[in-house]
């Protein structure tokens, strides 16, 4: 099982940059967070929010030990909540398994992006709808975000039925 | 505010978060790695590949059997004190498993006991409701040893659901 940044990163060009500070939605166990955090250095930094007490304490041993990185246990589909503990980002990580994907994306978008901040969006067909094609659910996605500039990148060879979608704000 | 303080106040309200689960919580996460180390027991002891008079897994089976211990003992300490009424009628796991499916002593005390008999039956239950297929009698509560062995079995577990609500609600409303 490779990483899904991996896949991307084998077809498309990642706007992560050194020094970026970075927010990570859905962080899980934190791997990829991870690997973003060494992707970015020392004077980046990556914020990991994740909803899940099950994996939480994995994450906060990795973010103890990581001098860029912190956790936060919080909703990723109300930013409101966590506001004070985010400064505003460079980039955004976004790989979670809810419903309205773009949605939860365009809100963080707009309180945490910077202007010409970019973001990546891991879209699950499966969590969206599993009745409809995942074709379908990509075009869906993609009339919501038709306000940013998007490349979409097709990873179904390792990730069966996931898109992924660069953009800029 | 800065990074790194930023960075060290989230640290510490994440820690505060996780430490201040309620008890009832702890307890599901303590029952489903109690379950999980009994699957992977059965699972190993079971397997035909593996050589049964290997040294190395019977140790390996000795220390899951120590952690499976430890689990049962933290469970009991917690369901005895959550619902002590409940868990000494089903004992500790048992009554730990009928907390977890009815989500949790506020809602199995304000349950019917007709709902507590096919706690964990949920699949033949909605199958009757649908379709023509008898209703169930007993749901998790069959593993009560008294409803397992009983000759009965419907009527014991009608009795047992019917304690079941009893204890509960003694349980909830007496503190």
């Amino acid at each position: 099982m490779t990483s899904k940044l991996k896949s991307i990163m084998e077809q498309a060009e990642v706007p992560i940059m050194e020094e970026d500070i970075v927010l990570y939605l859905g962080a899980s166990h934190g791997v990829t967070a991870n690997i973003i955090a060494g992707i970015v250095g020392e004077k980046g930094f990556v914020f990991c929010l994740d909803l899940s007490y099950d994996t939480m304490p994995e994450l906060l041993k990795l973010c103890e030990k990581n001098r860029n990185m912190c956790p936060l246990l919080f909703d990723a589909s109300q930013p409101g909540q966590y506001k004070e503990r985010v400064t505003e980002v460079d980039l955004i990580y976004q790989d979670l398994a809810q419903k309205s994907q773009a949605g939860i994306l365009k809100r963080n978008a707009e309180m945490f992006l910077r202007e010409g901040g970019h973001f990546i969006l891991i879209i699950k067909t499966q969590s969206i709808d599993t009745v409809k094609s995942p074709e379908e659910v990509l075009k869906e996605v993609k009339e919501e975000l038709k306000e940013f500039e998007i490349k979409t990148i097709d990873i179904n060879r390792t990730h069966a039925k996931h898109y992924a979608i660069i953009g800029k704000k | 505010m800065g990074l790194a303080e930023l960075r060290e106040l989230n640290i510490r309200e994440t820690r505060e978060k996780l430490d201040s689960l309620s008890d009832e919580v702890k307890l599901f996460r303590l029952l489903h790695l109690h379950d999980e180390i009994v699957k992977s027991i059965g699972r190993l002891a079971r397997s035909e590949a593996v050589d049964k008079t290997d040294d190395v897994l019977s140790e390996a089976l000795d220390s899951m059997e120590k952690l499976k211990a430890k689990y049962e003992q933290e469970i009991s300490a917690l369901c005895s004190n959550a619902a002590p009424r409940t868990a000494k009628l089903l004992g500790h796991i048992l009554a730990a498993k009928v907390l977890y499916l009815a989500g949790g002593l506020r809602k199995l005390a304000s349950m019917p006991s007709s709902k507590i008999q096919v706690l964990g039956a949920e699949k033949a239950f909605f199958k009757h409701l649908k379709k023509d297929s008898r209703p169930p009698k007993q749901g998790i509560i069959f593993q009560h040893i008294k409803v397992k062995e009983s000759e009965n079995k419907g009527k014991a577990a009608r009795q047992l659901a019917s304690e079941i609500m009893k204890t509960a609600r003694i349980d909830f409303f007496r503190k």
